[in-house]
């Protein structure tokens, strides 16, 4: 298995993270949308989800369907623990390489 | 209450049904429509419907590319299982095409018609239209041309005289330099024999213009012109491989050229290539301080290098602000003049364009026909096969491996047709080049390159998919309870089914039908051109091109007297009935004008058009071409130096001169513009010939005997004539004949062009016979396929509805009324195909009337007679298929059932 997550897997991991309870499909890629101001592929964004939970990264489960969406199930995601683990390593070895480099890389 | 809801678009969810994989479809789908709603509310439906759609493709192509299918068939899902699957349904796909092989080969040969026809077409177009020639950035290059708005017909790409392009190459602000060029052929006498050269002559900024630095040596520089001898010459790339083996040691060294001996100061790129010519020697073309004051004649051609940046119009702008600019200071030399930015694109392939472009559209629509012909077959395969699917589905063969196997059968067969009708698309393209017109350009580059063979491949995906597709979801589509209970219901047959087929029938007849409008008519605009009234019979006629070379004939007289010498021996030849020589032949040469003064009326003022051609003939060229004398007489042997100086005019001249009906007999004319001013006696009125080409108007030109041509010494009036023999038999055997007599009198006289007059009339509309030919096979082919399909339709009908007929007959009906149900419901599909066809045909035809001569793109004769014929045809086809009802046995299908 790869070592390091993706970008683009480690920005969908914390969208998940971000939602708790409520991180179904679309609200994931919502949430991703709102704050990276992204166009993001949907079709992308479900062959990560689908690869993250290959990887045992995140678990799913169906929820109840709405009115709204034809009755159809919504598909509710958790990050595993094993999930954690990996963004708490990269997010460290990032966060170690930012040390530093904050006047130069933040904005004012 | 029930609240609108807005929805997504049908295809976008169609496409997701059929690309998700099964374990998220449902939640996804159902995700998206959430979006959906969200992004409608937000930003108003159509938005929210293109962003639907738009994803629904993105998924197509994301999971194709990541396969994310396969992996997410389930967790686990082996893929040797899944190749096991495909495997199996390539072996069933094939085993059902062997099964039926008259429906397969019909299949077949549809595939490989389409796939090789449109690759043979694109093929052609890729290589002239699509190949960039071997010169640095090729679509900055233009050719400046003067306008000559003086007469009736306005002349836009006249030559340039020197003194103009000298100003332009000053003034302009739009190129970065222009160049004056020519290209001839000579024949050069070399250590191993004589041999035939191509010949560049260009101006030293020629090599910036071009953008191609010499590769050995250097380039030309404005010393090289002085004296009256080429002392320099560069020589091509080739021409180098070939005579001196690439040795670059010559450089440097002296050859011997007709201008006498000259020193190689460089060498050419390898592929140069420039308005599709590569010279084989190049010679310096410095213009004499002498030249550069002339503005009266008009001869040079100019080639320039825009810009960076600068676009046509621009230039076209810039050039009109410097001829406006000049005008003023010679009136009467630019009064009338203009100038004319062409790129080179356009100099070289523009006149062929129009017709690839038409046979691209064409082919383009033939390959449909065959797509509708592909899918309507594998339909009726489908339901032939409906059981056999029914019983697979029960057995838990899933929607998608369904559809999956009967995209595999188009597959097979795109497969096929690829394997077949590329190679017979390679013999297509060089039937299609024999067909072309002989100054194809660009030949050299056509031929399977990555290009074609992507587009072959990417053809033949799409039809496939295509073809496949409808049937395939025809064939897995409605529930299983819905087919089982179909399959069971025959006496009637589905009504769905029979709508698809009647919409491919409807929608074949009508392509054919725009197809054969086309065909008909680019057939008869050729047959406008070939009856055309030329003015001369070109059947019986050997002609060739006879060069003196300048070291041997420095003057006219020495000129004269080859021809003297030369005339009688091939009017000896027995084939021989008569033998004319002519300094312009028509749809060859370019004319020669100079401008004419009738003694008695007003003078010539400078500015003032008229300049007509100026023909150099013997006594026999009229009769050689079968040119009538309208009035007075032609010329004779006795019309020599020394005897009474005449001239023969044409028609046309007599209109332009003589309006009010003046006999034109007895009067005299003389020519300005040329240092020969003799003045001449009218003798004799010739009628009009067609000379720049066979759709052209007539223009007035003079004729007078090379015998009294004017003998200036270092003149080269009679330098190039054409030979033209009127012969009792086949031409082209007297050509050998007659060449077998021109050499030996003088073996460095070079004779080129040897061919029949009736060729050139060929070559002249090859354009338009090669668009003639190609749309009749087009259209033949997708009649062919049209008749097929209405026969197939109807007999298809005929045969599910055996039942009822049958039941009706027993019933009492007559055989005959039961044939005419059928043919009416054959006749509506007809009505509709010809309709939309032809309404087809209007639009379609815009595209070709560039080609057209003597007939308009909607030309009500043609539709009448096409449609007509085409109807004719349809309904006898219908007939045929619908007869098959009257022969349903009642009996024997009531037991059936």
């Amino acid at each position: 298995m790869r070592a390091t997550l993706g970008e683009f897997e480690h920005l969908i991991l914390l969208a998940v993270l971000h939602l708790g309870d409520d991180a179904y499909g679309a609200a994931v890629i919502e949430h991703l949308e709102s704050r990276t101001a992204r166009d993001i592929s949907q079709a992308a964004a479900y062959i990560a989800l689908k690869r993250l939970e290959e990887k045992g990264l995140v678990t799913s489960q169906l929820g109840a369907g709405t009115a709204e969406r034809g009755g159809r199930p919504r598909r509710y995601f958790t990050v595993a623990d094993e999930g954690l683990a990996k963004l708490r390593s990269s997010g460290t070895a990032i966060m170690q390489m930012w040390s530093g480099l904050e006047e130069l890389l933040e904005e004012r | 209450m029930i609240a609108f809801r807005p929805e997504p678009p049908r295809h976008a969810t169609w496409l997701l049904m059929l690309v998700l994989p099964r374990p998220s479809r449902d939640d996804i789908l159902g995700d998206l429509l959430e979006r959906f709603h969200h992004q409608a509310m937000r930003h108003g439906v159509s938005r929210a419907r293109r962003w639907y759609a738009r994803e629904a493709w993105r998924f197509l192509f994301s999971l194709s590319r990541e396969r994310v299918r396969d992996v997410a068939h389930g967790p686990g899902r082996p893929r040797s299982e899944l190749m096991n699957e495909l495997k199996h349904d390539f072996r069933y796909a094939v085993r059902g095409m062997m099964a039926r092989p008259a429906h397969t080969a019909a299949m077949i040969i549809t595939m490989v018609l389409g796939i090789g026809a449109t690759t043979a077409v694109f093929n052609v177009v890729n290589g002239v239209l699509l190949t960039s020639p071997a010169i640095p950035e090729p679509d900055r290059l233009v050719l400046v041309y003067e306008v000559d708005r003086r007469g009736t017909e306005i002349e836009d790409r006249n030559p340039v005289a020197a003194a103009n392009f000298s100003d332009w190459r000053e003034l302009n602000r739009s190129f970065t330099d222009m160049a004056n060029f020519g290209m001839g052929f000579t024949r050069l006498t070399t250590p191993s024999g004589q041999e035939r050269v191509e010949t560049g002559w260009v101006s030293p900024s020629f090599f910036s213009v071009v953008g191609q630095p010499v590769a050995e040596g250097r380039p030309f520089t404005v010393d090289d012109g002085g004296g009256d001898a080429a002392s320099v010459v560069i020589l091509g790339h080739e021409y180098w491989q070939r005579r001196f083996g690439g040795d670059v040691a010559v450089v440097g060294s002296d050859m011997a050229t007709t201008r006498g001996n000259a020193t190689i100061v460089g060498i050419m790129p390898a592929g140069f290539a420039f308005l599709d010519r590569s010279p084989d020697i190049y010679y310096p073309w410095i213009l004499s301080e002498q030249a550069l004051q002339n503005r009266r004649s008009h001869g040079l051609t100019v080639a320039a290098r825009l810009k960076p940046g600068i676009s046509l119009a621009a230039a076209q702008a810039d050039m009109d602000r410097v001829v406006a600019g000049l005008t003023p200071m010679y009136p009467e030399f630019l009064d009338g003049w203009g100038a004319n930015v062409v790129t080179m694109e356009e100099v070289v392939v523009g006149a062929i364009r129009p017709a690839l472009m038409l046979l691209l559209a064409a082919v383009g629509f033939l390959l449909l026909s065959a797509v509708v012909n592909l899918s309507n077959l594998l339909l009726m395969r489908g339901f032939a096969e409906h059981r056999g699917m029914v019983v697979r589905a029960a057995l838990g063969a899933g929607r998608a491996r369904l559809i999956r196997m009967r995209l595999f059968e188009s597959g097979v067969l795109g497969l096929v047709g690829v394997v077949i009708g590329v190679p017979l698309a390679v013999i297509g393209t060089k039937a299609l080049v024999g067909l072309a017109p002989n100054e194809l350009p660009r030949v050299e580059h056509i031929g399977m390159d990555g290009r074609v063979l992507v587009f072959a491949a990417g053809i033949t995906l799409i039809t496939s998919v295509l073809a496949g597709l409808v049937p395939a979801l025809r064939s897995a589509g409605g529930s299983l309870v819905a087919t089982i209970t179909e399959s069971g219901r025959s006496l009637t047959g589905d009504s769905r089914q029979h709508r698809l087929h009647g919409v491919f029938t409807v929608t074949q007849l009508a392509f054919s039908l725009v197809l054969l409008v086309s065909a008909g008519l680019m057939m008869v605009t050729l047959k406008k051109l070939l009856t055309v009234e030329t003015g001369y019979n070109p059947s019986g006629v050997a002609t060739m091109k006879v060069s003196l070379p300048g070291g041997e004939y420095p003057g006219t007289l020495e000129q004269q007297q080859y021809f003297d010498r030369l005339l009688p021996l091939v009017q000896a030849l027995p084939e021989v009935q008569h033998v004319g020589l002519t300094s312009w032949l028509p749809l060859l040469d370019f004319e020669g004008t100079w401008s004419v003064q009738i003694v008695g009326q007003p003078a010539w003022r400078e500015g003032e058009k008229r300049d007509y051609g100026w023909h150099s003939v013997n006594a026999g060229y009229f009769q050689a071409m079968d040119m009538a004398i309208v009035r007075g007489r032609g010329f004779t042997d006795a019309d020599r130096a020394g005897a009474l100086p005449v001239v023969v005019v044409n028609e046309a001249f007599v209109d332009r001169f003589f309006p009010a009906g003046e006999d034109p007999l007895g009067q005299s004319m003389f020519v300005i513009t040329s240092p020969d001013s003799t003045v001449r006696q009218i003798v004799g009125v010739v009628e009009n010939v067609k000379h720049d080409a066979l759709d052209a108007e007539y223009k007035a030109s003079y004729y007078t005997p090379y015998t009294q041509a004017y003998t200036e010494p270092g003149g080269y009036w009679l330098g190039s004539m054409n030979l033209v023999v009127r012969t009792s038999g086949d031409p082209t055997m007297a050509l050998r004949a007659v060449v077998n007599t021109v050499t030996p009198l003088d073996r460095n006289v070079l004779v080129s062009n040897r061919t029949t007059m009736a060729d050139h009339v060929g070559n002249s509309v090859a354009r338009e016979r090669l668009a003639a030919t190609l749309l009749n096979v087009f259209a033949g082919v997708a009649l062919a396929l049209a008749l097929v399909g209405i026969y197939g339709v109807i007999a298809f009908v005929v045969m599910e509805r055996r039942g009822e007929i049958g039941l009706r007959m027993a019933l009492g009906a007559e055989p005959a009324n039961e044939v005419r149900r059928f043919l009416k419901s054959g006749t509506r599909l007809i009505i509709g195909g010809t309709v939309i066809g032809l309404l087809g045909a209007m639009v379609f035809t815009k595209i070709q009337a560039s080609l057209l001569y003597g007939v308009a793109a909607v030309d009500p004769v043609t539709y009448l007679v096409v449609g007509l014929g085409f109807v004719c045809l349809a309904m006898a086809t219908t007939w045929l298929s619908a007869r098959r009802a009257s022969r349903v046995e009642p009996m024997e299908v009531l037991r059936g059932e």
